[in-house]
């Protein structure tokens, strides 16, 4: 018998237990973070949900830990042999994880119940979750950012609120209309902050078409198309400032502080949960959400929250029932109207009603050609040492070119001492 | 009957290493126990999953020729170290003398001094941050009202450890009643002799108070720069590091490392290297406070 054909058979076991419950129900352990708001709501009713379908035989114990706690915590409990049978974690990293084999393996699992992951789940999260062959992660919720506009800004400058820029050119001459300044020179209202929110220099290098990963699979930043890049960017910068705009920024805080909730700032690139904040703290507030403006192809930013079984799970066909129940299409549904976030189901997204939504469809069609920060296991967190090299350009203190090849030193360094030390 | 006695001695002994027993307990399984382990780790590539694999002295020579931020964190570390210290021990000495001349009322404005201490420190951290606020924050407000415009402070690459420096003045209340007591130590007729041979209160401070304080001073330089060295939660909350890494002091490097690399062996590796030059300098110190002290 084949190792799939043993799994599907176990799997309906555990199907079939859950009618005649005759043992002492598995207790599974859950670590999440949805600890407050609708999110934690529709969680515990999930959980309750599963736990009542599989009386006697399963039950999920679930503890919802802060996002500042949870990271500290749960790599505490791995490294002390006590992490839970299933766990959220962060999806842009699921390959350093399933290098130090603490992740099980789910693609026989999913072969075994019949489910092709191509088919449920989008491109990018997908990819984030494989390793080697395998799929070491499901993707439970994820993001996209995109350009967000005043419309009531927009008309006060007289700019057609429902026709959003495309290009950058576009953009900045709408930014420039919106833009206000104050009696001492200060910035009132800023049409476009480059420096507001989610935006994030990859994001502009992908929409020039840039890869940070050359035709030999090595990650390079300074590329003459990076440093290229980057120049643009610190001219976006520069022509509004950098002291001002820093100035401008520290107004503003998060939640009802935000200066886009305020209506200090035209556009924007934020995250799509911010539709949440915006409900939250400005119902009101007359807003528009489009694609990030283009210089060549389409491109922003996607990361998010896998779900994950330990490969040390006593039980583990359990663990991961329990893990597609909650990628089933059934309940990410549920979840999507109360996340604030993405769900990484693919047909569940797609769901007619959801699709009614403009600003559900515009997230849904950006998940489409989304990139996630290429994952490199000698370089994990290499994106850090771009983002320094952003901001060295970006302060004066470096010129792009010479910011990036330090950067690109950096992280080769990087790569050579994951070499010595593994 | 010395027998006896040794014996009741014993026991009396024997009680209180009971006593201490919880403190020496605690002592040697988190504190000893840690210290030794991360020794132990320093030598080894340990990622919290899988056992700690042993690689020598690799991490040491990855610290010392292929980590160029470390260096720039360790002089993040020290230009806040003695940059606080220093402002904390002029500052300190200065508002002890006026509140030892000014004995009445002293004991309140000691406790107003000392309450700072004794708050919970997250919250006074966003109170600073939004007192560094460059518009509307507090600090450039009252700069401008003489007409200065102030930095960015926290978002400043050049403004953000001074601003941290300024902000650890607050705790300044401890090192402001050690010295109290200092000063109500110095024996008031060296200040009466002193006046009998005409000296003014300029040369009253340097000749008499100076001198006489040298231990106190001494003991708020090495408590200070040690208390400094382990800056971290300033940064951690506050600043996250930035901007462009100005703030990315020692500790807050070691914490990233092992908990978001999860570098531990090297993390530990780190920790050592900071160690190995803190015990030095606490030790050249106490050199130089010799020289210093000649009584």
């Amino acid at each position: 018998m084949s190792m799939k054909k043993a799994l599907a058979l176990m799997l309906v076991f555990v199907m079939l237990l859950s009618t005649f419950s005759l043992a002492r129900a598995t207790k599974i352990k859950f670590w999440h973070m949805y600890i407050s708001g609708p999110s934690k709501d529709i969680m515990q009713e999930i959980i309750a949900d599963f736990n009542e379908a599989h009386k006697g035989v399963i039950e999920v114990e679930d503890l919802g830990i802060s996002f500042w706690d949870y990271w500290d915590k749960l790599r505490v409990a791995m490294a002390s042999r006590q992490e839970p049978d299933v766990f959220l974690n962060d999806l842009g990293n699921v390959g350093m994880r399933a290098s130090t084999g603490i992740l099980l393996d789910l693609r026989p699992y999913l072969e075994a119940a019949d489910l092709s992951p191509e088919e449920i789940f989008f491109n990018g999260p997908l990819s984030m979750c494989s390793y080697e062959g395998g799929i070491y992660a499901l993707p439970l919720e994820t993001d996209v950012r995109l350009l967000f506009y005043n419309k009531d800004l927009f008309r006060e400058a007289g700019l057609d609120p429902e026709k959003p820029p495309t290009t950058w050119e576009e953009l900045w001459e709408y930014a420039d209309r919106i833009t206000k300044v104050d009696a001492d020179g200060n910035y009132d209202i800023v049409g476009f902050n480059p420096l507001y929110g989610q935006s994030y220099f990859w994001m502009y290098a992908w929409g020039n078409g840039v890869s940070f990963i050359d035709e030999n699979g090595n990650l390079v930043v300074n590329s003459p198309e990076v440093v290229k890049s980057l120049e643009e960017w610190c001219d976006m910068i520069n022509r509004l400032g950098l002291e001002k705009l820093l100035a401008f920024g520290s107004n503003f805080g998060w939640g009802a502080a935000d200066a886009f909730i305020a209506g200090k700032v035209g556009m924007g690139i934020q995250v799509g949960n911010m539709v949440s904040n915006i409900k939250a703290y400005a119902p009101d507030l007359d807003y528009g959400i489009a694609h990030i403006p283009w210089p060549k192809q389409k491109a922003t930013w996607s990361n998010g929250f896998s779900l994950e079984i330990s490969s040390r799970s006593k039980h583990k066909l359990a663990a991961v029932e329990f893990a597609l129940y909650l990628m089933s299409d059934e309940v990410q549904l549920k979840l999507a109207g109360k996340l604030s976030s993405l769900i990484g189901n693919k047909r569940a997204a797609y769901n007619p009603e959801l699709m009614e939504d403009p600003e559900w469809k515009m997230q849904i069609e950006a998940l489409e050609y989304t990139k996630f920060r290429p994952f490199v296991l000698e370089a994990p967190l290499w994106y850090m040492n771009l983002q320094t090299a952003v901001e060295e350009a970006m302060y004066g203190k470096k010129t792009p070119q010479q910011a990036l090849d330090d950067a690109q030193k950096l992280i080769e360094a990087d790569i050579q001492k994951y070499k010595m030390t593994h | 009957m010395p027998k006896r006695r040794s014996k009741y001695f014993r026991r009396k002994t024997l009680i209180g290493y009971l006593f201490a027993a919880p403190w020496l307990l605690g002592m040697s399984l988190f504190v000893l126990g840690p210290i030794i382990a991360t020794l132990f780790l320093s030598f080894t590539t340990y990622d919290m999953i899988n056992p700690p694999r042993w690689i020598g002295l690799v991490n040491y020579k990855i610290l010392f020729s292929l980590d160029p931020s470390f260096w720039k964190a360790l002089g993040n570390t020290f230009y806040y170290m003695f940059g606080s210290v220093f402002l904390k021990v002029f500052i300190g000495l200065f508002f002890a003398i006026l509140l030892s001349n000014a004995l009445r009322g002293m004991r309140i404005f000691r406790t107003i001094y000392f309450l700072p201490v004794v708050l919970p420190s997250i919250p006074v951290m966003f109170l600073w941050m939004m007192m560094f606020n460059p518009k509307s924050g507090l600090i450039n407000q009252i700069l401008g009202f003489f007409g200065v415009e102030g930095p960015l402070w926290l978002n400043s690459p050049v403004w953000s450890k001074p601003a941290m420096i300024l902000m650890s003045l607050w705790g300044i209340g401890g090192i402001i009643v050690i010295f109290l007591a200092g000063l109500q130590d110095i024996p008031e007729y060296l200040y009466e002799a002193a006046e009998l041979d005409g000296a003014n209160r300029v040369q009253k401070f340097w000749r008499i108070t100076v001198p006489m304080l040298m231990p106190v001073i001494f003991f708020n330089i090495v408590t200070g720069l040690i208390g400094a060295s382990q800056v971290f939660a300033e940064s951690y909350i506050m600043t996250g590091g930035g901007p462009l890494e100005s703030t990315t002091f020692v500790n807050l490097k070691i914490y990233l490392l092992a908990f978001k690399d999860v570098k531990m062996g090297y993390a530990s590796a780190m920790a050592w290297v900071m160690f190995m030059i803190l015990v030095p300098m606490t030790i050249l110190l106490f050199k130089i406070a010799k020289k210093w002290m000649n009584y």
